[in-house]
């Protein structure tokens, strides 16, 4: 494999090549490649012509507080080293990719936006990392139920054709992830430390190459463990998932921050395995917006999940049964706090056009479960009247329904998802569809996917 | 950095005020320092590479860039290199295995910015650990990659190595903004464009490969007492010290033995020359080169592990005594000569031999696929192993298994890989490239067919060798023996002294070192353990001859088909024994290996041995255990647990001094085994004495 100019400039800016070096120039971290990526741009350079040209003069209107022109210097004429290292890693089976790559994870682009990695390692299937799937969360030291609960898991998502994303960590995340490729399911391993050994381990290798398994890894690919990688990388395993599961957390720790993160930036639904362990963060979690999902994975609707409208189970309002908590309970375990707040775009690659179809119908099969919403079922008659003649922005319902604009998003997306209602672009409104046959809803639901990816494209 | 101030540095380097460029050295420089281009030099030795990458080091380093990296075969810079990089102010050093020690000290001096330019050998390309340690950690600040001999990175090059597969694979990942230089003195249109198709922006530049001094001749003599013969009679009246260029580690210690024998001081050079004196091979051989170059011997007899890049300006004479593999090889190796000396001499023996040696260094080249999927096989079942952890899983020798790890790992991808002592199976899927092995093979049977050419050309002899580099100004030489009309140096050979090598060929017995260590759980009958205690290893014995060799191998290879050792090979033992071996404490009784499957031949040999030396036979050792064959065991754990329990001694075994009898040996194993279980028996020392080897020596 051979590297691009353009590659190898952004990975001289941004790469560790060796194990990091205290008094050496320090590789740009996203946020700061970021902004000299956005300064390249609107000057029309690219990371190739930093490389090749008279490095002073093109730098001679750069300015920035921690970037200096130095440090860019410094991190370029590292030429030997990239050369050296990459050497190596390619010769491991490991490749490269940046963000201008069309395999880059869209997830990350839009969930991220410029705090997405500027580099990928990574081993394996590449088009895996667009194809989404279920984040599996959990704690290194964990129970032999949870990790026979993470292998069923592994093996459900692998039976409905989603990929398992997980973080290779011993514990759930490798339960999780053997249990579906076992079950000759697919995986995303986004790992913290020592992808380049990782790929070589008989666990994973037979795996790769099957072309069932991506490992990725936004570090050093040769890292050892690292406490902030650890906890970083959490952000990029829900952010490649379509919805999250969390089998077990701490109160403090990699789960639980990782989960409180992601239900505060709303990236995807998040449930919560149920747990009779009183030391677990499960429950916090739930109570921060998250919903429970039944230990039993036999029990457990994998599509709902996905879609985030897996309906209640009665074990767990048995056990957490207080009639003041029933209504709130029943909402939140059927919406999770993520849809009330996201504004994440749910279609965005081919996979899910293909899932699509079954998306749609699934969601016109849990509809005798959704009517117990309440709140939501008097959204959508509201809908109804406000946007059947004339369409609606986000601002116009916001105004005129007295909802506040995370919560009106999550149910406007709930409604999207369900053909409710229709999306139509520049602007974005919203307008009420008429009651439709299967087939038109799948049309229909296509249509938009299309539009949306056109969107995306752009 | 304009011309006039490079020039200012070049009068530095090469102590000479008056000095001028040669076409094409400001050339590099310029594209090196103020492009930081990526340059291929084609220029003939001694046109001053050297020169090129030092002034451009000084350039660079003035301006803040970190050390040069010279990547290149040899062990130390030349004296001549050293003395213009110190006038320059250049601080080099070489880090290579010799040295291992000094790598932190070295490590420290590089971080600290001390260090101008580091000289490092391609192999240690492929020591990962060298990599991790040491050349990694300094790589962020490299200001200038140097490959020396850089036409090993082709394919097509006369002697690709596998080093250079994976340092090409590292210059191929050089940014366009890291300026390398390539440089050699042989490579012909299709090894330069094999090397731009690979390194991709790499710019060439060549010029002429004339040399006025050399004085060339080619002949044929097919039997090695002749060629011995030869050596003596005309060497000592050759000017100066020169190179004698074999095939063979084996024939460069041997013809090195016969030349001090006749007078002449002369020292074997191979990859693997060890000396007591010496730590280990490189430290010897940097001794052995020293040697050559301030003329304290006459000549080098050496192997191609001699050559690249090594520059002795006044070097008289190249003799070639077996032909090399093709003509860029050949100029090459005869171009070390007469660089800097009115006249010097390049004559190519060509033996018989030659054509099968070379057919086995062909089919030897890549390994077999059989033992490439066994190894993949056993790396995917593992998470993990060591060369021992193949050796006891595969029975193949360890030269094999390092030849496949080697082959695989500097593909890249790699299907196998190593992480700190262990070969791991990476997930890249792999699949022997047949058609490419073919492609080489016929490759190198045609540059074979063109160096036969070579020595029985009727043109000019440098002329050939021109047109066979592509070198763009080729004219007659006008002094080669060709040219001359008759021979440069006479090929006539006394009679006398053929007789005498012929004698010499025939004594060329081989020691039999003692081995120590035993293979760990092996030997769970015997309980042999770790490295044996001194007093049960045997003492040091002889081999008569090698298995099929012009000595009496060919004898003991037809008699073993036959099933009778004729009275010759016991009367040839006698006479090693007694005249030249002479054992102390002398054996007073004479054994012999046992066989199931040819039980009289080795006895057979050993009673008329023992009746010969007048010493009585004591058939002390029998077979109890039908084992496979030893000669299939390809490894040492093989070749020692196969042994175990498969002989019981009589119960009294004499405490005097013994002689053990074998017909052919192999790994030697059987001997230190049943050496071992006669001392513990109460034997004394026990000479193991055998009529012919098959190790493969070279």
């Amino acid at each position: 494999m051979s590297v691009t100019p353009d590659t190898q400039a952004i990975l001289l800016l941004t790469a560790h090549f060796s194990k990091p070096k205290t008094d050496a120039a320090k590789p740009l971290a996203p946020k700061e490649w970021g902004r000299f990526a956005a300064w390249l741009k609107e000057n029309r350079l690219t990371p190739e012509k930093i490389m090749t040209g008279q490095l002073n003069e093109l730098l001679r209107e750069w300015e920035d507080k921690t970037v200096t022109s130095q440090r860019i210097e410094a991190l370029m004429s590292r030429g030997s080293a990239l050369a050296l290292a990459m050497e190596k890693w390619l010769r491991a089976g490991l490749w490269v990719m940046t963000r201008s790559d069309p395999e880059y994870p869209r997830r990350f682009k839009q969930r991220l936006g410029t705090d997405s990695p500027a580099v990928l390692f990574g081993c394996g299937n590449r088009k895996l990392l667009n194809g989404g799937g279920l984040a599996v969360i959990g704690s290194r030291n964990t129970t032999e139920s949870d990790l026979a609960f993470s292998r069923d898991l592994g093996k459900l998502a692998a039976s409905n054709g989603y990929s398992i994303v997980s973080g290779g960590a011993r514990g759930v995340d490798e339960a999780a992830m053997l249990g579906a490729l076992a079950a000759d399911g697919t995986v995303i391993g986004v790992l913290a430390d020592k992808l380049l050994q990782h790929c070589s381990s008989a666990k994973y290798r037979k795996y790769l190459m099957k072309n069932d398994l991506v490992l990725i890894s936004p570090f050093y690919p040769e890292a050892g463990f690292n406490v902030g990688n650890a906890m970083q990388r959490n952000k990029y395993i829900y952010c490649l998932a379509d919805a999250g599961l969390v089998v077990h957390s701490g109160l403090k720790g990699g789960t639980w921050t990782g989960a409180k993160e992601n239900l505060k930036k709303g990236w995807v639904p998040l449930w919560v395995k149920e747990t009779q362990d009183e030391e677990a963060g499960n429950k916090a979690i739930v109570a921060d917006g998250a919903a429970w999902v039944s230990s039993d994975v036999k029990t457990i609707n994998f599509t709902g999940l996905i879609n985030g409208t897996q309906p209640a189970k009665t074990s767990i309002t048995k056990d957490y049964d207080t009639a003041a908590e029933n209504i709130q309970q029943v909402v939140t375990e059927t919406i999770p706090e993520a849809f009330r707040k996201g504004d994440q775009l749910p279609f965005a690659d081919t996979k899910s056009v293909q899932s699509a179809d079954s998306t749609a119908a699934e969601a016109k099969r849990d509809a005798p479960a959704a009517k117990q919403l309440e709140f939501y079922d008097l959204f959508l008659k509201k809908i109804e009247n406000v946007c059947s003649e004339t369409p609606r922005t986000v601002d116009e319902l916001t105004e005129i329904m007295t909802l506040n604009t995370p919560q009106l998003k999550l149910w406007l997306n709930q409604a999207l998802k369900e053909n409710r209602v229709r999306k139509l672009f520049r602007p974005v409104r919203y307008i009420w569809a008429k009651e439709q046959s299967d087939s038109e809803i799948v049309q229909q639901g296509s249509l938009a996917l299309q539009q949306l990816q056109k969107k995306i494209g752009q | 950095m304009n011309k006039q101030e490079a020039q200012e540095l070049l009068k530095i380097a090469v102590n000479d005020a008056d000095a001028q460029f040669r076409a094409g050295q400001w050339e590099a420089i310029d594209a090196l320092v103020n492009h930081r281009q990526k340059m291929l030099v084609v220029q003939r030795t001694g046109w001053g590479k050297s020169s090129v990458y030092f002034i451009s080091t000084r350039i660079l380093r003035d301006r803040g860039a970190g050390p040069t990296v010279i990547i290149s075969p040899l062990l130390a810079l030349m004296r001549n290199q050293v003395e213009a990089a110190e006038r320059l102010g250049i601080r080099a050093v070489t880090i290579n295995s010799t040295n291992n020690e000094e790598w932190d000290a070295i490590y420290q001096r590089i971080l600290a910015d001390e260090i101008d330019a580091v000289l490092i050998s391609p192999e240690r390309l492929s020591n990962q650990a060298f990599m991790d340690r040491l050349l990694l950690p300094i790589a962020d600040r490299i200001g200038l990659m140097v490959v020396d001999e850089a036409h090993c990175i082709s394919d097509w090059g006369h002697d690709f190595r596998p080093d250079y597969r994976r340092l090409v694979n590292i210059l191929r990942q050089m940014p366009p903004n890291t300026p390398v230089l390539g440089t050699t003195a042989t490579a012909n249109n299709r090894v330069i464009q094999d090397v731009q198709d690979q390194m991709g922006n790499i710019t060439v530049q060549r010029g002429p490969l004339v040399r006025d001094s050399l004085c060339l001749q080619t002949m044929r003599l097919p039997d090695q007492a002749s060629r011995l013969a030869w050596l003596t009679q005309y060497i000592p009246g050759l000017p100066g010290t020169g190179i004698v260029y074999v095939l063979t580690k084996r024939d460069a210690e041997q013809v090195s033995i016969w030349l001090n024998e006749q007078g002449i001081v002369a020292s074997a050079y191979h990859g693997s020359i060890e000396h007591d004196d010496f730590e280990d091979s490189n430290r010897y051989r940097q001794h052995l080169e020293s040697l050559l170059l301030n003329n304290q011997i006459k000549a080098l007899v050496a192997t191609t592990a001699l050559g690249m890049g090594y520059d002795k300006p006044d070097l008289g004479f190249v003799i070639h005594y077996q032909a090399p593999g093709s003509v860029v090889a050949y100029y090459q190796q005869v171009g070390r000569a007469g660089r800097a000396i009115e006249r010097a001499y390049g004559v190519l023996l060509s033996g018989n031999e030659d054509d099968d040696i070379h057919e086995f260094f062909r089919r030897s080249a890549f390994p077999p696929e059989r033992h490439v999927n066994a190894i993949l096989n056993a790396l995917e079942a593992s998470d993990g192993l060591s060369t021992y952890g193949l050796q006891e899983q595969l029975n193949m020798r360890l030269g094999q298994i390092n030849k496949v790890l080697k082959l695989l790992s500097v593909e890249n991808p790699a299907p196998v890989i190593k992480q700190g002592p262990k070969w791991f199976r990476t997930p890249v899927p792999f699949q022997m490239d047949h058609d490419r092995i073919e492609h080489l093979t016929h490759q190198r049977e045609q540059e074979w067919r063109e160096l036969n050419g070579y020595i029985d050309s009727t043109t000019c002899l440098m002329a050939y060798l021109r047109d066979a580099l592509d070198d763009p100004e080729s004219e007659d030489c006008g002094q080669c023996a060709v040219c001359m009309g008759s021979p440069v140096v006479p090929e006539a050979v006394d009679r006398n002294l053929t007789i005498l090598a012929k004698q010499f060929l025939r004594h060329a017995e081989i020691p039999i070192k003692p081995k120590i260590q035993v293979a760990s759980g092996a030997f769970l009958k015997y309980g042999f353990r770790g490295n044996l205690r001194p007093e049960l290893r045997a003492a040091e014995g002889r081999v008569l001859s090698r298995w099929g060799d012009s000595g009496w191998g060919g004898w003991v290879k037809d008699d073993k088909h036959s099933g009778h050792f004729r009275d010759e090979l016991v009367e040839a033992i006698a006479q090693m024994y007694e005249n030249r071996w002479q054992p102390a404490p002398a054996p007073q009784w004479v054994t012999c290996v046992p066989s199931r499957n040819h039980p009289s031949l080795v006895p057979d040999l050993a009673h008329r041995l023992a009746g010969r030396l007048q010493l009585p036979f004591v058939d002390a050792i029998h077979k109890v255990r039908d084992n496979e064959s030893q000669k299939n065991q390809q490894n040492r754990f093989h070749q020692c647990s196969n042994l175990d329990g498969a002989f019981d001694l009589i119960d009294d075994i004499p405490a005097t001094a013994v002689l053990l009898v074998d017909d052919v040996i192999d790994s030697g194993w059987t001997l230190t085994v049943l050496a071992a279980l006669l001392r513990k028996a109460g034997s004394g020392p026990v000479y193991p004495v055998a009529l012919a080897s098959f190790s493969a020596g070279d």
